[in-house]
């Protein structure tokens, strides 16, 4: 049996570069750091004092209704983030039994527990709004998007941190191509939480100024937030529409380390096994390839690990791709970090443009590939490989490709 | 000031459980000796902070290799 | 359904019994909630839930490498040491591929907020470096996958109360796909300070010792925890190994229905929507249908909203349909709720007699508490497992049982 086409129709997003995704793809081509001093919250008891975090961001601008002020932070950025890739996918609501939502997250409404916290710590329990405790489970991201627009298809949330997004797109193209939806909404959502920013501290993960993937020089990961969200649909749906096909999306793999909480396998096996795989269950040859946007966090071990793992794979074509890593400009959005990693790779596709790895000083011997360093560049991208790997040993490889009448 | 070195050991073989008590001696390097990775390090480093009530500073890390030199740095940030 | 998939293995750890055999005889008598012992509830009014107070990791994971674990990761890791060794061998052996997929609605909310609370207690620069690894939602399942060395995937759910149900769903299409040869698939939820306060002071929890389902005048849940675990894999792929199947996945179903506000997620659209589904996957009719394990918690509104489901997908059939709120016998395990029902479905024929069922009486057009129902429940062929949840996500599972 044929395969159900699944294709891409709509990006939206909100992140420290901008409040959509046109503004943040001008700044990221254009090279632009969005990370800076962190305002959220006190940061002198801190290691390092900066962090990637959404300015200036109201839900009321995205949807006028009073009541969305009353879930949690990370969900008004999914709403909004769903909102803008809804749009421009010209999607009308009228069929929604077919549509479904599905995101990513580390933590979800996470802000929602640290009231809960602040209040049981400084005050007792008697001045908990339970309320806040309702607002906080992981899957209330999804069913305040689902809610909001009316979406009564599949509904889905997946907690596999920094790779959650990739998941998220993986159940999306499946729900498509088994025909359980026509339409997904999909990518992942997070928040700045005080608990991330103090954890990557304490494992002197975080970079203390700018974060330099790929580069000798490079100290740590910058901790951000933001949303990202593809439409996802059946190319049937789509062409019914009259809608614009942006993209294909071609496949995906998961794999596990099986090896450390926090530290990447050492020799790659986990990262080589899913991008490999995603390959294989993309149909395409891995000379096809000619973008990677990495994971790429900054950290010593993961560039490291990274580029080997792309070298094992790719062999002698590993020189004639290029990579970049968006997390020099955006920070590390967490769970919403290969969502919006994978909008980006649509513009890739869309503008022959790859966005830089900003930051760049030095070599790494140990990171010998065409990292784009500072400056954005053209290349005529047929086909773009986004790796997420995360926390737990958790990966996941999504491939798109151009479209193609 | 009294030697913390017995204490050292047993605080490190309560965290890395897989070592032998046996080959440990003050001298055993944690990394080549011991086979103990950074994750470990970094857990045995933040309960001597608790316990001395001091802070290890991330550029000393490399500096507590073994249960000697990590005596000495505690001796030294104790003293600051 | 593409391929014909099978659960040959089932695990459980849970507060009346550890291990699946302990599991199923217990659910054979009434269990009462025992004093919470994990953190202290001096300041509440309740001080009982079905709490594992007799659960000890140590017997069954050793003495070593424990220590850096919070309660649910130890929840996973002793049921699938407990009831799958065997199976991880045979796969690990074999070369083949198994998966993990855990669903859970709370996973590690205890250990976030003990992180938190640390900063506020000690500042920034003195927490535990250790601790952080436990904040990820999805740091028990990788432990799981670090522990047992599973290599395939490792996938972490979280959707409410359904969660679990949502693991099996995501292990279909995994197995379909043919990605993965089997499917570990569990729910797991830790009964913690935190999540006890979320149902205490949204005032969800009775005062009484046991949970009245389908009644008006109910006064809440009782709060559990544990791990509740299935092995999927292929037809094919158990008949070639000699494994011994105990159930088949006939039809799975989902739908969502849903407001921001929960408190206006009753509508039986969804729920109902959701069973017909799974009917349709499985291309069976309501009267093939011969037992229901639901979803009911004591919750009113909750259970009317599933009651006057049921009775909309089945109308007087229901009459003839044994329903089995599992959770009125185990208590409440939120994202662990849908394994625990597929385990209690997959081995229903080691049931003898429950302590009580619920029937479906025409006359007063409700479901109604049956104590000491005389049946075979080896008879039992086709379950439907329904999943539901205060958030406007469900989920319904059609088993067959096999002969």
């Amino acid at each position: 049996m044929e395969k159900r086409k699944v294709v891409i129709t709509g990006i939206g997003a909100i992140s420290p570069l901008g409040l959509s995704m046109e503004e943040t793809w001008a700044n990221l081509i254009d090279g632009k750091n969005g990370v800076k001093e962190l305002e959220r919250f006190a940061s002198e008891e801190y290691r390092a004092h900066k962090a990637g975090e959404v300015y200036g961001f109201d839900i009321n601008n995205f949807i006028n209704d009073k009541n969305l002020k009353n879930i949690g932070l990370c969900s008004q950025f999914g709403v909004a983030a769903a909102k803008m890739a809804l749009d421009n996918a010209n999607l009308k609501l009228t069929d929604t039994d077919r549509i479904g939502v599905v995101i990513g997250t580390t933590m979800g409404d996470v802000q929602e527990l640290e009231k809960v916290d602040e209040d049981y710590f400084y005050k007792g329990i008697d001045a908990i709004n339970p309320k806040s405790m309702l607002n906080y489970p992981a899957n209330e991201i999804a069913k305040n998007i689902a809610s909001v627009f009316g979406f009564y298809g599949p509904n889905n949330t997946f907690t596999t941190a920094c790779a959650a997004g990739n998941y998220a797109y993986g159940y999306a193209y499946d729900c498509i191509q088994d025909g359980t939806a026509d339409i997904m909404v999909a990518g992942g959502a997070d928040v700045l939480s005080r608990v991330a920013f103090a954890g990557f501290n304490r494992l002197f993960a975080v970079a203390p100024d700018v974060c330099q993937p790929f580069c000798l020089d490079r100290k740590g990961m910058m901790v951000s937030e933001g949303a990202a969200f593809l439409i996802m649909e059946s190319e049937e749906s789509a062409k019914k529409r009259g809608t614009k096909i942006l993209a294909e999306f071609l496949g995906y793999a998961l794999s596990c380390d099986a090896f450390d909480i926090t530290i990447p396998h050492e020799e790659g096996k986990g990262a080589i096994a899913v991008m490999s795989s995603a390959i294989k269950n993309a149909g395409i040859k891995t000379t096809d390839i000619n973008y990677i946007n990495t994971h790429g966090t900054g950290t010593k071990e993961n560039d490291r690990v990274e580029s080997l793992a792309i070298k094992e794979v790719f062999k002698e074509h590993s020189i004639k791709l290029s990579i970049s890593s968006t997390k020099s400009m955006l920070g590390h959005l967490m769970g919403a970090s290969s969502a919006i990693e994978g909008a980006i790779c649509v513009k890739v596709l869309q503008e022959n443009i790859i966005p830089p790895t900003i930051n760049f000083t030095t070599p790494d011997p140990d990171c010998d590939l065409d990292i784009v360093p500072n400056i954005a560049k053209k290349k005529q991208v047929d086909f773009v490989m986004s790796n997420a790997f995360a926390f737990g040993g958790n990966n996941a490889c999504i491939i798109m490709k151009k479209w193609e009448e | 000031m009294a030697d913390i070195r017995e204490d050292l050991k047993s605080i490190l073989l309560e965290i890395a459980e897989d070592v032998e008590p046996n080959n440990v001696n003050y001298d055993s390097n944690f990394i080549t000796d011991l086979s103990l990775d950074s994750m470990i390090l970094l857990e045995f480093g933040s309960e001597l902070e608790s316990k001395y009530d001091i802070q290890i500073p991330e550029e000393e890390y490399p500096n507590m290799a073994t249960i000697n030199q990590t005596a000495e740095l505690i001796k030294k940030l104790q003293v600051k | 359904m593409k391929n014909k998939i099978v659960i040959t293995k089932t695990g459980a750890i849970s507060p009346i019994g550890v291990g699946v055999e302990n599991f199923i005889s217990n659910i054979q008598k009434i269990n009462n909630p025992q004093d919470i012992k994990t953190f202290d509830t001096e300041k509440y009014d309740i001080k009982k839930a079905f709490v594992a107070n007799d659960f000890d990791p140590k017997p069954i994971l050793g003495d070593k490498g424990l220590r850096n674990f919070n309660r649910n990761t130890l929840f996973i890791l002793s049921a699938i040491k407990k009831d799958m060794d065997n199976e991880i061998n045979y796969f690990k052996t074999e070369d083949k591929r198994l998966g993990l997929t855990i669903g859970t609605c709370f996973g590690s909310l205890q250990s976030i907020s003990d992180y938190e609370l640390d900063i506020f207690d000690k500042g920034p620069r003195k927490i535990n470096p250790m601790g952080f690894g436990n904040t990820v939602l999805n740091s028990p399942t990788s432990r799981a996958n670090i522990w047992f060395g599973l290599t395939s995937q490792s996938t972490t759910v979280s959707t409410g109360s359904i969660s679990s149900a949502k693991a099996i769903e995501f292990s279909i299409g995994q197995i379909n796909k043919n990605v993965v040869d089997a499917m570990i698939c569990g729910g797991a939820e830790e009964l913690n300070m935190q999540t006890f306060l979320g149902y205490y002071l949204n005032k969800f929890l009775t005062k009484n010792e046991e949970i009245t389902c389908y009644e008006k005048n109910s006064t809440g849940t009782i709060i559990s925890e544990g791990c509740g675990l299935a092995l999927l894999e292929t037809y094919e792929n158990a008949v070639k190994r000699g494994a011994k199947i105990l159930a088949s996945i006939l039809g799975y179903g989902t739908s969502f229905y849903g407001s921001i506000d929960n408190t206006k997620n009753f509508s039986t659209k969804g729920v109902v929507n959701s069973i017909k589904n799974a009917l349709k996957n499985g291309n069976i009719d309501t009267k093939d249908i011969d037992l229901v394990i639901s979803s009911a918690n004591g919750l009113t509104p909750f259970d009317s909203m599933e009651e006057n489901s049921l009775m909309e997908v089945f109308g007087d059939r229901l009459t003839e349909i044994p329903v089995i709120p599992l959770k009125s016998l185990i208590g409440e395990t939120i994202g662990a709720s849908g394994l625990f029902s597929i385990v209690a479905a997959s081995n229903i024929k080691d049931i003898k007699e429950l302590p009580f069922v619920y029937k479906y009486s025409n006359g007063q057009k409700k479901l109604i508490k049956v104590n000491n129902f005389k049946i075979n429940y080896s008879n039992f062929t086709k379950i439907l497992v329904n999943c539901i949840s205060e958030c406007g996500n469900h989920s319904a599972i059609i088993l067959q049982i096999e002969k």
